[in-house]
C-alpha cells in the first residue's frame, strides 16, 4: 500500500516536534469490514489536529483506538512513546470528550467535573479547588449544583469539556463536539475551543465532518476516504494542493477535469478532456496518462472568444446572486457545470451567451494518477475491492 | 355525570368502553368493596357472615400467632427478593451486553421452563432435594455426610421455591434499565480513570436502580401470596400471609378475618407502589416487561 505513505507530507518544523500520539500501520476490521486501512499518523504535542471525512469513514474509530476503547486488529499505536497495550486507560494522559457529551444524568456538574479526580482519590480540598478553576475556565461559575438535564446543550458541552480536562491530559480527544450546537452558538465554541487549547498547550485531537471548521481551527488537517488516510498537512495545503481527486472533491467547491496528457513543453501540460483542451502545469507526465486538474470557481475565467490553449465552450445557464458574489454556472458541451465565482460589480457574462472557460497555468491544481494499470496492479497486491479505492 | 355528555355522538365511545367498564366494576369494585365491608364483620356459629360492625379481625392481627406469620413471611420476601437481585443482576446485564443471537438464547432458557405448570415444576423440587432425593443420595454415596439432609420443608426451600417460580420478574426489568444505560457513560467513566468496580458502583448501580426497585416489587409482594409455593416447598410449617389468607376461605370459614388480612396485604402493597413512585421510579415501568 506503498501509494498512502507518499501522500504524506512531515510538516516542515517536524523535526523539532515531539510525537506524542503515534499509529504506525493500524488495522481495524468489524468482522469483514475494513474500516482502517493501514493507517500511519504522527500526532505532534501541542498541536490541534483535526480528522476530516464524509460519515462512516472511520473517524471515531480512530478516536477510540487511541482512547484504547477499541483494539486495533494490527498496528501498533503509542501516546508519549509507550505501546498503549501496555498501559491500562487510566494510566494514560488521554481524555474524552465524547459526541454526546456523556455526562452522568445522576450527578450535579460539580460531581460531573470531579469524578476523574475522585476516582484517584486526590484529596477533598484539592480536588475542590482544580473543579473551581475548571469551572472558572469553562465559564460556567454558579452552575455547579444543576444537573444535566438542566442544562444548555452548550453548557452540557461546556461541562463535558472541564470533566475531560480536569486530569491535566497530554491529548485530548474531541468527537465532533460540536456536531448538536447551532450556527452562532458553533461559531463562538470554535473560538474558544481553540483558545482552551492555546492555554493548556496540550494536543487536541479533533474529528469532525465540517471542513469549514476544520479549515479554520487546525494546525494541521488528516482528511480520511473510506478508511484510508489520503493527506494530512497544513489546512493552506489541504485547499491549494490535495493531494487526492477525493479531496480537491470534499474540500472546498471545485471544477475537477478528468483529463489525458498529450505533451509538455516549456513547463506548460498540453492536456485533453472530453469538453476539449486545456492547459496545465507540466509535472513530467507520460503521454496518455490520466491526470485531473481542478481549479477553484474563484480562479475560472471566462471569455466569449476562445483563449490560446483552451477549447473548452459552453453555454451561460444562470448567474446566481450570493450577496458579496456571483456564481456563474456554464454548461460544457458534455454537460459538465462549471462554477464561476465573480465579485459583485465586475462584469459577468449574460445568461444564454456562448463563453469558453480557461484560467491562469499557475491555478491550476494537478492531481497525479497513477494509470489504471498500475492501480490494477496495486489493488492485486493489497486485496483492496476495486470499488474502495480513492482514486 | 352531566347530561351534555350523553350526546350522540357519544354513544359509540359508551358502546366500545362499557363492556370493560362493567367487567371492572362488577368483577373487581365490586367484589373489593365487599371485602372492606365484610373486613369489619364477624362469623356466627355456623360460619356465616353476621353483618355487625366490629374492629375485632384487625384487633385480631396483632395476635402473637398471626404476627410470628406476618414476620416469616417479610423475611422469606425479603430474602427472597435479595437472592433474586444478586441472580438476576448479571444475567441481566450479560444478556444486554451480548450479540442478538445470544440473548434470544438466553432468553429462550429463561422463559423456557414457564410453559409447564409451576406446580408441576415446584414438585420436581422433592425429587432433587427429598430425603430420598437425589443430592441427599449423592452426598450420603460419596460420604460426605452420613444421613440424608433435610432439605424440604425449610424455609430454605420456601425461599428456593420463590426464587425459582419469581427470578423472570426480576431479570426482566434490570433487563431494561441496563438495555437503556447508555454505554458512552461507562466509557466515559473509565476514560477519566475509573476501575470496573468504581465505574459499576459509582455509574452503572445508581442508573439501573430504578429497574432493581421495580423488579423488588414485582418479586416482593407475589412471594408475600404464593401460598402453593410454602405449601409445596415448607409443608405447611413455613406460612405465609398468603397461607393464612388462604386458610380464612378454605377450611376456617372465617370470611371477615380472610377479608381482613387481604386488605393488609392491598395497603402493603400499595405503600410498596407509592415508595417506588416517591423514589422516582414509573409505573410504566412495573408493566412494560
Ligand atoms: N461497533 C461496531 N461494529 C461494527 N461496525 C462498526 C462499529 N462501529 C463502527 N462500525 C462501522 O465502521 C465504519 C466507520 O465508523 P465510524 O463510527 O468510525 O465512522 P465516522 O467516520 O465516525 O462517521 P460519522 O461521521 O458518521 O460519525 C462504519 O462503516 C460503521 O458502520
Ligand atoms: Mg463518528
Amino acid at each position: 500500500m506503498e501509494i498512502q505513505t507518499e501522500t504524506l507530507k512531515e510538516p516542515p518544523d517536524a523535526g523539532k516536534k515531539k510525537v506524542i500520539v503515534d499509529l504506525v500501520k493500524v488495522n481495524k476490521f468489524y468482522g469483514l469490514n475494513h474500516v482502517v486501512k493501514n493507517l500511519n499518523l504522527s500526532i505532534y504535542e501541542k498541536e490541534f489536529l483535526s480528522i476530516l471525512g464524509p460519515s462512516g469513514c472511520g473517524k471515531t474509530t480512530i478516536l477510540r483506538l487511541i482512547a484504547g476503547f477499541e483494539q486495533a486488529t494490527s498496528g501498533e499505536i503509542f501516546v508519549e512513546g509507550q505501546n498503549i497495550k501496555e498501559k491500562e486507560p487510566f494510566q494514560r494522559n488521554v481524555n474524552t470528550v465524547f459526541q454526546s457529551y456523556a455526562l452522568f444524568p445522576h450527578m450535579t456538574v460539580y460531581d460531573n467535573i470531579a469524578y476523574g479526580l475522585k476516582m484517584k482519590k486526590v484529596p477533598k480540598d484539592e480536588i475542590r479547588k482544580r473543579v473551581a478553576k475548571a469551572i472558572t475556565m469553562v465559564r460556567l461559575e454558579g452552575f455547579d449544583l444543576r444537573y444535566p438535564v438542566q442544562l444548555s446543550g452548550g453548557q452540557k458541552q461546556r461541562v463535558a469539556i472541564a470533566r475531560a480536562i480536569i486530569n491535566n491530559p497530554r491529548v485530548l480527544l474531541l468527537d465532533e463536539p460540536l456536531g448538536a450546537l447551532d450556527m452562532k452558538l458553533r461559531k463562538q465554541m470554535q473560538i474558544e475551543l481553540k483558545s482552551l487549547q492555546a492555554y493548556l498547550g496540550i494536543t487536541f485531537v479533533y474529528v469532525t465532518h465540517d471542513q469549514e471548521e476544520a479549515l479554520t481551527m487546525s494546525d494541521r488537517i488528516a482528511v480520511m476516504n473510506a478508511g484510508i488516510l489520503d493527506q494530512c498537512d497544513k489546512p493552506e495545503e489541504i485547499y491549494d494542493r490535495p493531494a487526492t481527486r477525493f479531496i480537491a472533491d470534499f474540500i472546498g467547491e471545485t471544477n475537477l477535469f478528468e483529463c489525458v496528457a498529450e505533451l509538455e513543453k516549456d513547463g506548460i501540460a498540453y492536456l485533453y478532456c472530453e469538453a476539449g483542451d486545456l492547459l496545465g502545469k507540466s509535472e513530467g507526465y507520460d503521454p496518455n496518462e490520466i491526470v485531473y486538474v481542478s481549479v477553484r470557481p474563484e480562479k475560472m475565467k471566462c471569455s466569449p472568444a476562445a483563449v490560446d490553449g483552451f477549447s473548452l465552450g459552453g453555454i451561460v445557464r444562470e448567474n446566481i446572486y450570493l450577496g458579496n458574489i456571483i456564481k456563474t454556472i456554464i454548461n460544457l458541451t458534455n454537460g459538465q457545470a462549471i462554477k464561476i465565482n465573480t465579485p459583485v460589480g465586475a462584469k459577468i457574462p449574460q445568461a444564454g451567451s456562448v463563453q469558453y472557460v480557461y484560467w491562469d497555468i499557475k491555478d491550476a491544481v494537478m492531481i497525479y494518477t497513477p494509470s489504471v494499470n498500475k492501480i490494477i496492479e496495486q489493488l492485486s497486491a493489497t486485496n483492496i475491492p476495486i470499488g474502495q479505492t480513492r482514486v | 355525570m352531566g347530561g351534555a355528555v350523553f350526546k350522540k355522538k357519544n354513544i359509540p365511545l359508551f358502546a366500545m368502553i362499557s363492556p370493560v367498564t362493567a367487567w371492572l366494576i362488577v368483577l373487581i369494585a365490586i367484589p373489593l368493596v365487599y371485602i372492606l365491608a365484610i373486613s369489619f364483620c364477624s362469623t356466627n356459629a355456623d360460619h356465616n357472615i353476621a353483618f355487625h360492625f366490629t374492629l375485632k379481625n384487625y384487633i385480631r392481627l396483632f395476635d402473637p400467632t398471626i404476627l410470628g406469620i406476618y414476620s416469616n413471611s417479610l423475611i422469606v420476601s425479603i430474602l427472597s427478593t435479595a437472592f433474586c437481585i444478586l441472580l438476576a443482576y448479571p444475567f441481566a446485564y450479560v444478556l444486554a451486553k451480548t450479540t442478538p443471537f445470544k440473548k434470544t438464547l438466553m432468553m429462550i432458557f429463561l422463559m423456557l421452563p414457564f410453559w409447564t405448570n409451576s406446580l408441576i415444576r415446584l414438585y420436581s423440587w422433592r425429587t432433587l432435594l427429598g430425603k430420598n432425593g437425589y443430592i441427599n443420595e449423592f452426598l450420603v454415596y460419596i460420604g460426605l455426610i452420613d444421613a440424608p439432609l433435610e432439605m424440604m420443608f425449610t424455609r430454605g426451600a420456601v425461599i428456593l421455591g420463590m426464587v425459582y417460580t419469581l427470578l423472570p420478574f426480576m431479570v426482566l426489568p434490570i433487563h431494561t434499565a441496563i438495555d437503556k444505560l447508555d454505554t458512552s457513560l461507562i466509557e466515559a467513566s473509565k476514560d477519566l480513570g475509573a476501575n470496573f468496580w468504581q465505574t459499576f458502583k459509582n455509574v452503572i448501580l445508581p442508573l439501573t436502580a430504578p429497574g432493581i426497585f421495580a423488579g423488588s416489587i414485582m418479586v416482593f409482594i407475589p412471594s408475600l401470596g404464593f401460598f402453593f409455593v410454602s405449601d409445596l416447598m415448607g409443608g405447611g410449617n413455613n406460612q405465609i400471609i398468603g397461607n393464612l389468607i388462604s386458610r380464612q376461605f378454605k377450611e376456617s370459614y372465617n370470611w371477615p378475618f380472610g377479608a381482613t388480612l387481604s386488605i393488609m396485604l392491598i395497603v402493603l402493597t400499595i405503600v410498596c407502589v407509592r415508595l417506588y413512585t416517591k423514589s422516582g421510579g414509573k409505573l410504566d415501568e412495573l408493566g412494560n416487561i
